[in-house]
């Protein structure tokens, strides 16, 4: 038994699976992507559209989107930016739809006058307690609440974001500020006596 | 490494994955693959002959002549193929006694 034969499927990159699965259109491979990211696109999919059956059919047809459009995968960006793309453009081109929403972000960044904006630190998000992050980010436009998990919860760059949601960086950097704005403003309301890090 | 407040609440989320997904993908996937491998072998074969059809290559036609026309003339009569669309019709030979009907026929 060689080394490479012995290794295991789950130690495969995601690119070897990826190459692999293209020659030889053995669904294993496929079954170990789906593994590794389909806890990631389901979560995803909850938080954007709020409901579980959505989310499982969206689920689903990511990956069959995934699985036909493997060959096109030019590897520019790592497989986890590719995948959570597809995700976030799908469930925003789904609340587009369902609710005729022609804009999923709180406000068209470009009219914001940059003198106006306080920055408001990492920390401050980040030290809200989980249950209460939910609703806060529950309440926040689709857009915004994406742009938000974009970073925190996948540690995107802002570049990548930017590719994601084709925007340019200042105008994510200027997405990300207003989003935890509108987030601390939305905790004040729900939470008003209770200060964040609490 | 510690997860923050946004990865936990994905992590929940995430936990909530009806199980039943991944057999139907991995049986569409099966699906695709299979698919994927009868267009693979068949396809580029009629896209050639479709080609080859349309840029009037006549090794793919038909002999206007008939079966056996290419034969020469020292090619005995029973190598030359009876029916078909061209030339005469075979013979009826579905009455004839068993001992009549050519070897090839009676297989």
């Amino acid at each position: 038994v060689t080394a490479a034969a012995s290794r295991k499927l789950t130690d495969y990159s995601d690119s070897e699976l990826i190459a692999r699965y293209l020659r030889e259109q053995n669904t294993v491979y496929f079954t170990v992507l789906y593994r590794r990211y389909a806890n990631k696109v389901f979560a995803k999919c909850i938080s954007m559209l709020a409901d579980e059956g959505l989310a499982r059919d969206a689920t689903q047809d990511i990956f069959i989107k995934v699985m036909l459009n493997l060959s096109k995968f030019s590897e520019q960006s790592s497989f986890s930016t590719w995948i959570y793309s597809i995700t976030y453009n799908y469930c925003i081109d789904m609340i587009r739809k369902k609710k005729k929403m022609p804009f999923v972000f709180s406000e068209d960044v470009s009219k914001i006058s940059k003198e106006t904006e306080v920055e408001i630190p990492d920390s401050v998000l980040l030290e809200m307690k989980k249950e209460r992050l939910e609703k806060v980010l529950e309440r926040l436009p689709p857009g915004d609440r994406a742009i938000l998990e974009m970073k925190y919860s996948d540690d995107l760059p802002i570049k990548d974001i930017g590719d994601i949601l084709g925007k340019t960086e200042s105008a994510i950097k200027m997405q990300i500020m207003r989003a935890k704005q509108k987030s601390v403003a939305l905790y004040k309301e729900l939470y008003s006596n209770d200060p964040i890090d609490t | 490494m510690a997860l923050n407040n946004f990865q936990q609440l994905d992590d929940d989320r995430g936990s909530k994955l009806p199980s039943d997904l991944e057999m139907l993908l991995v049986h569409r996937a099966g699906g695709f693959a299979a698919v994927g491998g009868i267009v693979e072998h068949f396809v580029p074969n009629a896209v050639k002959v479709a080609g080859r059809m349309l840029s009037g290559d006549n090794a793919l036609r038909p002999d206007p002549r008939g079966p056996g026309a290419h034969l020469s003339d020292d090619t005995p009569l029973w190598r030359i193929p009876q029916s078909g669309s061209y030339g005469p019709a075979a013979p009826d030979i579905s009455n004839a006694p068993l001992w009549r009907v050519p070897p090839s026929k009676n297989r």
